[in-house]
């Protein structure tokens, strides 16, 4: 007998359920997709630990499909009875959808799948809660160590386990598991008036290689700094830009414009401000981006995608010319590309779009203290505050940099309220001056500093 | 599935393990998704979810811990309880609940026509008509989509203080979009509706889709004639929703406790923020609001709350927790996503009340300037800097509405801005949408009624 109910499931267990299942109902053709995640989080509040989460979630999405009509549905229990319903539910969809005449199959496997060394640690998969509580305390030394009234406002430390698999009537039967440590925080200074915005570091990694302390003092030197109030201008003039301001998950300028912009879906729809340029020199020759999900221990590599296809490096753009999309097996078809390996499933529509892995902009030199020294007169963009709102099918952006600091001579003369930076990011990745070498793995990204020149810089 | 009494029964049996509170909260639900690209079907899925979480008090520790169906209730509670006691070392303050009165309840919302009872074929003709009926009002459009999900079935709530309540849940949420293309210049646009207290009669009753195909194909011409905004500041009329996002963006988030003690508002409690006639509520119950809510996530009942009265900073949200910290009564913000998160404080209909000017007496007069009609997203941030996308614009010239404007993002520190209001229409309207915080995205409306803003209260980005 197991001995906790958890070792009862597996990924692949619930495939073959879902296999046996298909068998039984004489489905034409199925795919089953099926996630398996254990986590663990500290979290931060007002300068404490203050509570422990624990997190068991599964997940099953099934596609199958009737010649050229494809249905779906989800379920959260691996349970055979559960399974064989959702399989039933799935062709029910199928049966009512009018017949997509690009509909070319599920993929089969004619690739071999590369090993990647270091997706999964057993030392992050077995922390226990005092371990990730004295990381989440050295982040909040690290803030505090840095004076001035810093404090860490909010934040967390989340060790995750995570097993997923993809199993097709067209033969695949993939599974991986992977582990992920992820440290965030949020530090402040002032009250009041004087209050500092949310001055954020996060990072993550496969293993325990993390310095937390060295991330709460990162982020407190952003809130010791922005606590000494800058008095901005409009103006246009050059900015560095964090790895965090353009690679972070949520608000990352470039991983908010750019993911819908290398989509195949976009493409084919015309819905991406990149559609028709490849082979055109569209920016710097200091810009070279690719999507790479095969380098080792990155958070965002892994051997195939969410439809079992092999995972690929894709070159993307070439010192700012332009090379290609992304693309899942169904777009692929359409466009005539082929499949890149970058189907990503949404859980909660069950929608398979092509999107970037692992978004790489290739380093450059100097760190983000060097690439400060270089300014004459500027600002130094640590978060941006509604990239989210950024129209990602013309690339228009208008956010607030926040939080800010003023760089003079090379020197950082305070932090500053309300300034708004707004463009095109087209117009933008054109006058880049500096790529540094302190890429930052967010997962979707791995992002370093860069220098913009003549960024609008617009003040009340 | 679990029902109330396996609920009820788990957490009598830990009555006597040391627990100063247990809250366990369960879903067993069924989700319909939709996508529709024009007239085609992209994604028809059905989703169908059951699971359940312990929150436990633990010597004033929380511990959390939910499952997917997969651990037994004990078991989770158990789970929870090894959370709490893990960060026994590290946590440093003990947590205490404001006590409350126990609710034993079963509520479901007055549907006239059940979610799960309109076949998928009658939704997807629905979905069909609206992006027809949008690409043929509009030659420039090049795609509409439509994106739509319900939410049907049980959510339960158990706690070791007596409450123990049911809800049957009814949740459908709409949002169009459309994409424009002309000479190189290209428009995207969206719409959002969305209801949680009534069923699919909030789509064929009222009928809004002729609301929704005139907003998107008016949001795309605006973009597609529009000109660029100039940036800088300017006197501006802001349109109902653009005033929620406001009122939802600027003080709301700074208002929930939990973000109120590192905020800038922190200290200028019952003094002035905004002018006289200003008076700003977040609302647990407001006509067919999204964010509307007869209990909170923790059982308490819900009251309004006067966040800025007649000008001056007022109450805040809060849970149980943060209301025992502040020695206030709760204001039953408590509210989580489903049952994977723990209730946080969480807005439910924040609005701007109403004042005495009609729209034309607000715009008359400024020489120039900005009227924003409708927004894209926004975000706070602790030093109360805000920012809303705006989506459709026209520049206002002489007292007059003059040419549309291209989208843009407006944005303001909320401490100074909310000085520069000098006029509230006397219409009133909501929008609803998804808010997010902490990982969690929880339905809320927004609203007030038309506003307007001295040159110096709102800074504009200009045009991306």
């Amino acid at each position: 007998m197991p001995r906790r109910c958890e070792d009862r499931l597996s990924t692949q267990q619930a495939l073959e359920s879902v296999v046996r299942a298909a068998r039984k109902s004489k489905v034409s053709a199925f795919e089953a997709f099926a996630v398996l995640k254990m986590s663990k989080r500290v979290n931060i509040e007002s300068n404490q630990v203050s509570s422990a989460d624990s997190t068991l979630s599964s997940g099953l999405h099934i596609r199958v499909s009737d010649g050229h009509k494809v249905g779906g549905a989800f379920c959260n229990t691996f349970d055979e009875r559960e399974v064989a319903r959702c399989v039933s539910e799935a062709e029910k969809v199928a049966s009512i959808c009018a017949p997509d005449s690009d509909w070319t199959g599920f993929p089969s496997c004619e690739d071999r799948y590369r090993r990647i060394d270091g997706l999964y640690d057993k030392d992050v998969a077995s922390l226990g809660f005092r371990q990730i509580g004295q990381m989440a305390e050295d982040i909040i030394e690290g803030a505090s160590s840095v004076g001035g009234g810093v404090s860490s406002n909010f934040g967390s430390v989340e060790a995750m386990g995570r097993s997923v698999g993809v199993a097709n009537s067209s033969g695949i039967r993939v599974v991986f598991k992977e582990t992920e440590l992820r440290g965030t925080v949020a530090c402040v200074a002032g009250a009041g008036a004087t209050a500092t915005p949310d001055c954020m570091d996060m990072r993550m990694s496969r293993c325990r290689d993390l310095s937390f302390e060295k991330m709460g003092a990162r982020a407190g030197w952003i809130a010791a700094e922005s606590s000494r109030i800058a008095r901005p201008r409009t103006e246009k003039c050059e900015a560095v830009f964090s790895p965090m301001a353009l690679g972070e998950e949520g608000s990352g300028l470039l991983n908010v414009l750019l993911r819908n912009a290398f989509s195949g879906q976009s493409v084919v729809r015309k819905a991406s401000f990149l559609a028709d340029k490849v082979g055109d020199q569209i920016w710097s020759d200091n810009i070279t981006i690719d999507d790479n999900p095969l380098l080792s221990a990155r958070c965002g590599s892994r051997p195939f995608d969410d439809e079992g296809v092999p995972s690929s490096r894709t070159r993307l753009v070439h010192r700012g010319r332009l090379e290609g999309f992304v693309w899942d097996s169904y777009h692929g078809g359409i466009s005539g590309k082929g499949s890149t390996g970058n189907a990503v499933r949404d859980t909660s529509s069950g929608a398979v779009r092509p999107s970037p892995l692992c978004l790489r902009m290739a380093p450059g030199i100097g760190t983000l203290e060097k690439l400060i020294s270089t300014l004459d007169r500027g600002y130094l963009v640590w978060g941006c505050q509604g990239a989210h709102t950024s129209n990602v099918e013309t690339g228009g952006f208008s956010f607030v940099a926040n939080p800010a600091l003023l760089i003079e001579k090379g020197q950082v003369i305070g932090g500053v309220r309300g300034v708004m930076v707004s463009g095109n990011i087209i117009d933008l990745l054109a006058d880049v001056r500096a790529v540094g070498s302190d890429s930052v793995d967010f997962g979707c990204t791995l992002m370093p500093s860069m220098v913009f020149r003549n960024v609008n810089i617009t003040t009340g | 599935m679990t029902s109330l009494d396996q609920l009820a029964r788990a957490v009598r049996s830990f009555s006597d393990s040391g627990f100063d509170y247990i809250e366990l909260r369960a879903d067993d639900v069924a989700q319909t998704s939709i996508e529709l690209r024009d007239t085609s079907i992209d994604i028809i899925s059905r989703k169908r979810e059951s699971g359940h979480s312990a929150r436990v008090l633990k010597k004033g520790r929380w511990g959390f811990a939910a499952s997917d169906g997969v651990r037994d209730v004990r078991s989770t509670i158990t789970a929870a309880s090894k959370a709490a006691g893990g960060i026994a070392r590290s946590a440093v303050k003990g947590s205490n609940l404001c006590p409350v009165e126990p609710v034993k309840r079963e509520l479901a919302p007055r549907v006239r026509v059940p979610l799960d009872e309109v076949c998928l074929e009658d939704k997807v003709s629905y979905l069909a008509r609206l992006c027809r009926e949008v690409v043929k009002s509009e030659r420039r459009v090049t795609a509409a989509r439509a994106s739509y999900s319900d939410i049907t079935g049980d959510r339960y709530l158990v706690t070791s203080g007596g409450t123990e309540v049911g809800w049957a849940l009814s949740h459908a949420y709409l949002r169009t979009s459309a994409s424009g293309k002309e000479s190189g210049r290209l428009a995207a646009v969206r719409d959002e509706t969305a209801t949680v207290t009534s069923g699919w009669e909030h789509f064929a009753r009222s009928d809004p889709s002729e609301k929704i195909i005139e907003r998107l194909v008016r949001k795309v011409r605006s973009q597609m004639d529009g000109v660029p905004c100039k940036r800088g500041t300017h006197p501006c009329v802001l349109s109902p929703r653009v005033t929620g996002m406001l009122a939802h963006e600027a003080l709301g988030h700074l208002s929930e406790a939990d973000l109120f003690s590192s905020a800038a508002f922190n200290g200028l409690q019952g003094t002035r923020v905004a002018p006289k006639g200003v008076t700003m509520v977040d609302s647990p119950k407001i006509k067919h609001g999204f964010g509307n809510i007869e209990l909170d996530d923790e059982g308490v009942l819900p009251r309004k709350v006067t966040l800025i009265d007649d000008g001056i900073l007022r109450d805040q949200m809060t849970n149980r927790e943060w209301a025992e910290r502040l020695d206030a009564r709760p204001t039953g913000n408590a509210r989580s996503e489903n049952y994977r998160f723990p209730p946080i404080i969480r807005m439910r209909n924040t609005y701007i009340e109403p004042g005495d000017h009609s729209f034309e007496e607000l715009v008359e007069g400024k020489k120039s300037g900005y009227y924003c009609v409708d927004v894209g997203g926004g975000m706070a941030e602790s030093n109360s800097s805000f920012q809303v996308g705006i989506q459709e614009c026209f520049e206002i010239v002489n007292g007059e509405l003059g040419r549309p404007v291209r989208s843009l993002a407006i944005s303001g520190v909320a401490t100074e801005s909310l000085a520069f209001i000098d006029g509230l229409g006397k219409d009133f309207d909501i929008e609803s949408s998804y808010c997010g915080k902490f990982e969690q995205n929880m339905a809320t409306s927004d609203g007030g009624p038309h506003l307007s803003l001295r040159k110096g209260g709102i800074v504009f980005g200009g045009s991306g």
